[in-house]
């Protein structure tokens, strides 16, 4: 892996303790169990009318992204991409189109949701992020893979800004799977006006790097969200098909 | 008339799960799709699938489509048209 | 550093292996016919393109996977030993499982009981999990699976090329599968667009498209492991790109924008002038939207149109698989010097005022392939030949 640096202009997540972003924690309400249950007013100023549409992986996904874009003076533009990972696919949403299907009158909307595409282009459409945009559903260390594709289009001047997205969803078979989380960072090459942090990839630390528990990815990127949001410096270790790594956070 | 143009609205706005929308502010003469309640084409296929599913009505071809969503109006009236015919 | 195409496998409704599956492409064969694997239940049967024959050692796997199996295996035919090879296993597909899955939970709404075996017979959903079987059997060192719709093929050819870029990995093996499903037939007749007579990409009359399920394989390494193939490489994959349309969940952006930034950017990536482009092998799936937003797409892109065709016709929609699939064809197509038909088309439609070509034999250094998948999610890959 060579050495790739970003700058993080905006974060956020969406995990069973709370809403993540700049301003801190925010617990979740009494009616609310989780992030599946999150309230468009909590991470969008202006009204959506189609958020309640949403499945639950998109608006994981669009809530996350949409939080993370909202204090952004520029989001949108020809060379904003969006990378994410959806490690556990659309098995709830092929679901549910499976019950339309076969109560008779198959849904063309549950239909279209079935594919993870659907997500990034609900904030697509959104935001107007008109550059290259990728879903990674698999593989060893997808939310890392993901990451890393980011940088790549960065330095390649694919992009010059990405919405990197990762959604781990609770699967509607497996009672005892990860509960539902959505981490979001806006990365750009160079740093901005909104620059909060820097980050980078590379096969050697930055710096002294703390005895690390073996964490699952979504706790790994959780540390990194956490980070940003108490403005602490942080080095992890990523490790999957290919590579060995470390990702390196230093605030502004 | 009025009371099925309440009920669609209100069925138009749970089919299609459309937060942020009260049934007492949708002008029952703006269009339904693209201005007004800015509906898409997904959307009009839900809502043929709904019209089918809870009325028993099928709109036949886009051209009298465009007719049928043209306002909420539009649609209860047609909606009781062919109701009757299919009863 | 250059990317080569060292391998290529296919298997699909005209033909087992890449040779089958060309000769068909290049004969403008009508692949169609109505659908037979199962009862989609709509009023109308519908017209698709229907893999007839999987070779028998693959058959006790799930559709998809079997299909993956039978075109990985024949590009890796070029590469028998590779045990010192950082091998990267690269899969795209929509349905992965489904085929499976949907039945097992058709059985499982009659059957209640059954919900003891869900966790094992859901298992095979995920696309990770064909990903993760086909790695284990290739022999390759990681795999990595994505999933955008149908512009999913060309975005795996462009990950590839960037880790063996990269050194992440010394070869890397893209797979695009996709098989027939009662969630894909009924999903896309839910939404009007499949057409009742078969696809007729670019034609008059066309009125929607036709599934069709099959795989395609490349085998894409660095210069140092072409020594230890068996054959000169096929091509070399000399320029990526992709974009977002932000327009619509299912329709494309009618003037093309999106499509149009796509073709620019693989274009730049080459360091190709449109005009050095010899071929396009576009998306054409045949619905009226489409096919229009492509060709005016690429007639913003290039001055004079050099000869396109659409596949469609004749391998079926395949979704996720068609990139690498059509990919494979094109670049037979580069290095047979023959630009396909189109099957299925015969009136021009003024609205476009162009035609795709007849089958003519012409001198062909570079093709685009160009696909583009709901969500306007869109991507183009340009293959160069190795020598010209």
């Amino acid at each position: 892996m060579s050495r790739k640096r970003m700058y993080v202009n905006g974060f956020s997540a969406l995990h069973k303790s709370g809403i993540f972003t700049a301003e801190g924690l925010k617990a979740w309400e009494r009616d609310q169990n989780g992030p599946a249950d999150v309230k468009r007013d909590q991470v969008l100023s202006s009204p959506y009318p189609s958020f309640g549409k949403l499945n639950i992986p998109d608006k994981l996904a669009f809530s996350s992204g949409a939080s993370a874009l909202s204090k952004v003076s520029e989001p949108g533009g020809d060379k904003t991409g969006i990378c994410m990972c959806i490690p556990q696919g659309s098995l709830s949403t092929d679901l549910f189109y499976m019950d339309s299907l076969n109560k008779g009158f198959p849904s063309p909307a549950y239909f279209s949701a079935t594919l993870p595409s659907s997500t990034i282009a609900d904030l697509a459409i959104y935001f107007k992020l008109k550059g290259p945009d990728r879903i990674i559903c698999g593989g060893d260390a997808p939310a890392f893979s993901a990451l890393d594709t980011a940088a790549y289009w960065l330095t390649k001047k694919k992009a010059d800004k990405i919405l990197w997205i990762s959604v781990w969803e609770k699967s509607p078979i497996n009672k005892s799977s990860e509960s539902d989380c959505a981490a979001s960072m806006f990365l750009s090459l160079e740093p901005d006006q909104d620059t909060i942090a820097e980050i980078i990839l590379d096969h050697e630390p930055s710096g002294p790097v703390p005895d690390q528990v073996e964490l699952n990815e979504q706790d790994l990127f959780m540390e990194v969200i956490g980070a940003l949001m108490n403005k602490e410096q942080k080095i992890i270790s990523i490790s999957g098909s290919g590579f060995r790594g470390y990702i390196s956070l230093q605030h502004k | 008339m009025e009371k099925l143009m309440d009920e669609l609205c209100r069925k138009i706005i749970s089919t299609l799960k459309l937060s942020d929308v009260k049934p007492e502010e949708v002008d029952v003469d703006a269009p339904l799709i693209g201005a007004g309640l800015g509906l898409d084409s997904i959307d009009t296929l839900e809502l043929l699938v709904m019209l089918e599913k809870d009325y028993g009505v099928t709109v036949p071809d886009v051209n009298a489509g465009r007719k049928v969503f043209s306002s909420l109006r539009a649609l209860a009236q047609y909606v009781q048209e062919n109701r009757q015919k299919e009863q | 550093m250059s990317v080569f195409v060292a391998g290529m496998g296919a298997i699909s409704s005209p033909g087992t292996g890449v040779a089958e599956s060309f000769s068909a492409v290049i004969s403008g064969y009508d692949g169609i016919s109505p659908l037979s694997l199962f009862d989609s239940r709509l009023k109308s049967v519908p017209l698709c393109t229907q893999v007839c024959s999987i070779p028998e050692k693959y058959r006790k796997y799930y559709r998809s996977l079997a299909l993956a199996m039978s075109a990985a295996d024949e590009a890796l035919t070029v590469l028998p030993e590779r045990k010192d090879i950082r091998l990267g296993i690269l899969v795209a597909t929509t349905v992965a499982g489904i085929s499976h899955t949907e039945k097992f939970y058709e059985d499982l709404r009659k059957d209640p009981s059954l919900i003891s075996r869900s966790a094992d017979e859901f298992s095979v959903h995920e696309p990770t999990v064909l990903a993760g079987e086909l790695c284990r059997h290739t022999g390759g060192c990681g795999f990595h699976t994505l999933s955008t719709a149908c512009s999913t093929g060309l975005h795996i050819i462009g990950m590839g090329k960037r880790y063996i870029e990269q050194g992440t990995y010394d070869a890397c093996l893209v797979v695009g599968t996709d098989a027939l499903s009662l969630l894909t037939v009924r999903g896309f007749a839910s939404l009007m667009l499949l057409d009742p007579n078969g696809c007729r990409p670019f034609d008059k009359r066309r009125a929607g498209i036709s599934l069709g399920e099959g795989a395609g394989a490349m085998l894409l390494t660095a210069e140092n492991v072409l020594s230890r193939c068996t054959r000169k490489p096929f091509a070399i994959v000399s320029g990526w790109g992709a974009s977002a349309d932000c327009y619509h969940m299912t329709a494309p952006h009618p003037e093309g924008m999106g499509a149009r930034s796509a073709v620019k950017a693989a274009l730049d990536e080459a360091r190709t002038e449109p005009e050095q482009i010899d071929l396009i092998a576009a998306h054409g799936t045949g619905t009226p939207d489409n096919d229009k937003a492509e060709i005016k797409a690429m007639q913003s892109v290039f001055k004079s149109l050099p000869p396109f065709c659409s596949m469609k016709r004749t391998l079926g929609h395949t979704l996720a698989a068609s990139g690498i699939l059509e990919s494979v064809m094109a670049v037979n197509a580069m290095c047979e010097q023959t630009v396909p038909p189109t099957a299925g088309f015969e009136i021009q439609d003024e609205e476009i005022g162009v035609s795709p070509s007849k089958a003519i034999k012409r001198n062909i250094c570079s093709v685009l392939k160009t696909s583009f998948g709901f969500g306007g999610n869109n991507a183009a890959v340009i293959f160069s030949r190795t020598a010209c």
